[in-house]
C-alpha cells in the first residue's frame, strides 16, 4: 500500500500551487474590501499581526484608497506566486504575510472565524517548499524532469493534509471533552438550524426550518452530528487508512454540503482544497494531463495529417 | 496497529484514572492517540522518515501549532477551533432589520449582503453582539450600547444605499425574533420585538457597483 501523497512530480506540486493560489485570487478579487471603510471605528477590534499597530495607524489602514491600493498590489503578488514567478519564494512569502493582514483587516471588524484558515496555511507551506522555486534542503535537482518525484512536493501535501486534518480534528476533540453527550442529546442541532434558516445569511437558504415542520427528522440530525464529530476527532487516520479517508470524505462531505441549505454555512475553502489534499492528486493529475495531451494531440493539424 | 491501539487507549485512560476528567485532558489525550497512532504505523513512519529533516520538522510543526494555538494562544491566525459546541437549550433568538425605503417598500436588511467584505456570518455576528443584551421593551434608545448598534446599522444601510441609489433605505426597525422550538408552526409562530428604530442620513455620496 503506497501512502497518500506518496508519489507526488514536480508538475503536480506546480498544479496544486496554481490552485491553492488561484482560490485566494478569486477570493481577494471578489472582496469588496473598501466597504470597511465605512463602518464606524468604535467596532474595529484589531486581531492578530494588527492588535500590534498603534490605534491610528489602524485608522489609515481602513482608509477606503489605503484598502484597495492594498488589494490590488496583494491581487498582483498572488497572480505571480500561482504562475510561478521567480523568484518565487520570495513573492509567495510576500504574499502570504499580505494575506494574513488582509484576513486579519476582516476579521477585525468581525469575530475570529474559520472559513480561510486552512486555505491560507496552504499559502504558507506553499511558499516555503519549492512549487516552483529552490532553497536549501528543499533545492530541485538541476537536471529534473517534470513527471520525476518530488520528495518536497510530498513533504509539502503531506503536511498541508495534516494542518487541515489538525482543524478537524481539534474541532472534534473539543466538541467531545467539552460537549459530550449533552450536545447530542439536547435541542442545540434544531436550534442553530432554525436560528439559520431564519436570521439573516448571504445564502438564504431555509432548509434549516424544515425540521421543527417535520420533527421525525430531528434524531436523524442528531445521530448525523454526533457521526460527524466522531469522524472529526479520527481525521488524522486518513492518512494510514484508504478506505478509512474514503468513509471520511463521504461523512465530512455530507456535513459540509448538508450544512449549506441547513444553516446557511459554507465551507468553501475547504471544500476546494479536497480535491488536492484529501485525494491522491499525485496520481490523478499526471493521468489528467496525458489524457488532455493527447486529445491536444489529436486534434492538432500534425496529429489529424497522422 | 495493536501498539498504536493499545498507546491510544492508555493515553485516553490516563484522564479518567484521575477521577472525573479535566476536558482539557480528555482533549490532549485524544490529541496524544492519534500522534501514537501514526507514529506507531510502520508504512507512514518509512515514508516520513524518508524526507529530509527540514521537510520533516515541517511535517511536524505545521498542524502542532494548529494544535498548541487552538489550546492557548487562540486567536488569529491560530484560533481555537470550538465551533458547534455550545448550546443554551433556549429558543433561539435573532434579529431582523426591516428597512423602509424612500417609496415606502420594506425590505430586509441584510447585514452580510450590505457589507459583503464580511459575508456569510461576520457582519451579522457582529451586529448579534451589539444587540443581544439591549431591551426590546421600547427601552433600549436610551442606553449607550443601542447608539453603538444603531451606528452600525446606520453604516450598513448607508452602504446598501451605495448600491441602491435610487431607492434608499430611510429607516430601518429592528426586532428581536424568538424561534419556538417546542411549538414552531412556520413563519407566523415566531415571536418579534421592536427593539428600536434607526433612522438613516442619506447623503450625496458616490455609487459603488
Amino acid at each position: 500500500m503506497t501512502m497518500l501523497h506518496e508519489h507526488v512530480t514536480w508538475r503536480t506540486l506546480g498544479f496544486v500551487r496554481f490552485w491553492v493560489w488561484a482560490v485566494w485570487l478569486y477570493t481577494l478579487a471578489s472582496d469588496p474590501i473598501g466597504d470597511l471603510a465605512v463602518l464606524p471605528r468604535a467596532e474595529l477590534h484589531a486581531v492578530g499581526v494588527l492588535s500590534w499597530l498603534p490605534a491610528d495607524w489602524l485608522n489609515v489602514v481602513y482608509i477606503d484608497g489605503l484598502l484597495l491600493g492594498g488589494k490590488t498590489v496583494l491581487l498582483l503578488f498572488i497572480a505571480a506566486a500561482m504562475i510561478g514567478v521567480r523568484p518565487y519564494q520570495t513573492i509567495a512569502v510576500l504574499a502570504a504575510i499580505g494575506l494574513t493582514f488582509y484576513q486579519g483587516i476582516v476579521r477585525s471588524y468581525s469575530y475570529v472565524d474559520h472559513n480561510e484558515l486552512v486555505l491560507l496555511y496552504a499559502a504558507y507551506i506553499l511558499a516555503v517548499c519549492p512549487a516552483n522555486g529552490a532553497i536549501g534542503d528543499w533545492q530541485r535537482p538541476p537536471d529534473y524532469k517534470p513527471d520525476d518525484r518530488s520528495p518536497a512536493g510530498s513533504a509539502a501535501l503531506l503536511a498541508l493534509t495534516l494542518v487541515m486534518l489538525a482543524t478537524y480534528a481539534a474541532t472534534g476533540a473539543y466538541r467531545f471533552a467539552h460537549a459530550t453527550p449533552g450536545i447530542f442529546t439536547s435541542n442545540t442541532v434544531e436550534a442553530w438550524c432554525a436560528a439559520r434558516a431564519h436570521g439573516h445569511s448571504t445564502f438564504g437558504f431555509t432548509a434549516g426550518s424544515v425540521l421543527l415542520e417535520h420533527r421525525w427528522l430531528i434524531p436523524v440530525a442528531r445521530v448525523g452530528f454526533a457521526l460527524t464529530t466522531l469522524f472529526e476527532v479520527l481525521a488524522p487516520l486518513c492518512l494510514i487508512s484508504r478506505w478509512f479517508r474514503y468513509a471520511w470524505l463521504v461523512v465530512i462531505g455530507s456535513m459540509h454540503a448538508a450544512s449549506l441549505p441547513m444553516m446557511n454555512i459554507l465551507f468553501l475553502e475547504n471544500v476546494l482544497l479536497f480535491p488536492v489534499v484529501m485525494t491522491d492528486v499525485g496520481r490523478w493529475w499526471p493521468r489528467v494531463v496525458r489524457r488532455v495531451s493527447r486529445i491536444a494531440h489529436r486534434v492538432s493539424p500534425r496529429g489529424l495529417a497522422e | 496497529m495493536y501498539v498504536a491501539l493499545a498507546a491510544a487507549a492508555l493515553a485516553f485512560a490516563a484522564p479518567y484514572a484521575m477521577g472525573t476528567p479535566r476536558p482539557v485532558l480528555v482533549q490532549a489525550a485524544v490529541f496524544v492517540s492519534l500522534a501514537a497512532c501514526l507514529a506507531v504505523h510502520r508504512r507512514f513512519r518509512t515514508f516520513v522518515s524518508s524526507f529530509r529533516p527540514t521537510q520533516r520538522a515541517l511535517i511536524v510543526a505545521a498542524p502542532l501549532a494548529v494544535v498548541v494555538g487552538h489550546m492557548t494562544y487562540a486567536g488569529f491566525p491560530l484560533p481555537d477551533w470550538h465551533m458547534f459546541s455550545a448550546g443554551s437549550g433556549d429558543d433561539p433568538v435573532y434579529f431582523d432589520l426591516n428597512a423602509t425605503t424612500r417609496s415606502g417598500a420594506t425590505i430586509r436588511l441584510h447585514p452580510g449582503r450590505a457589507a459583503s467584505s464580511l459575508d456569510r456570518l461576520r457582519a451579522d455576528a457582529r451586529l448579534r453582539q451589539r444587540l443581544k443584551d439591549l431591551p426590546a421593551d421600547g427601552s433600549a434608545a436610551q442606553l449607550p450600547a443601542w447608539r453603538r448598534a444603531a451606528d452600525l446599522i446606520q453604516a450598513l444601510a448607508k452602504l446598501h444605499n451605495q448600491r441602491h441609489a435610487d431607492d434608499p433605505v430611510v429607516y430601518v426597525d429592528v426586532d428581536r425574533c424568538t424561534v419556538p422550538l417546542d411549538d414552531y408552526q412556520g413563519e407566523r409562530s415566531i415571536r418579534r420585538q421592536r427593539v428600536g428604530r434607526v433612522e438613516v442620513v442619506i447623503e450625496n455620496i458616490p455609487a459603488r457597483p
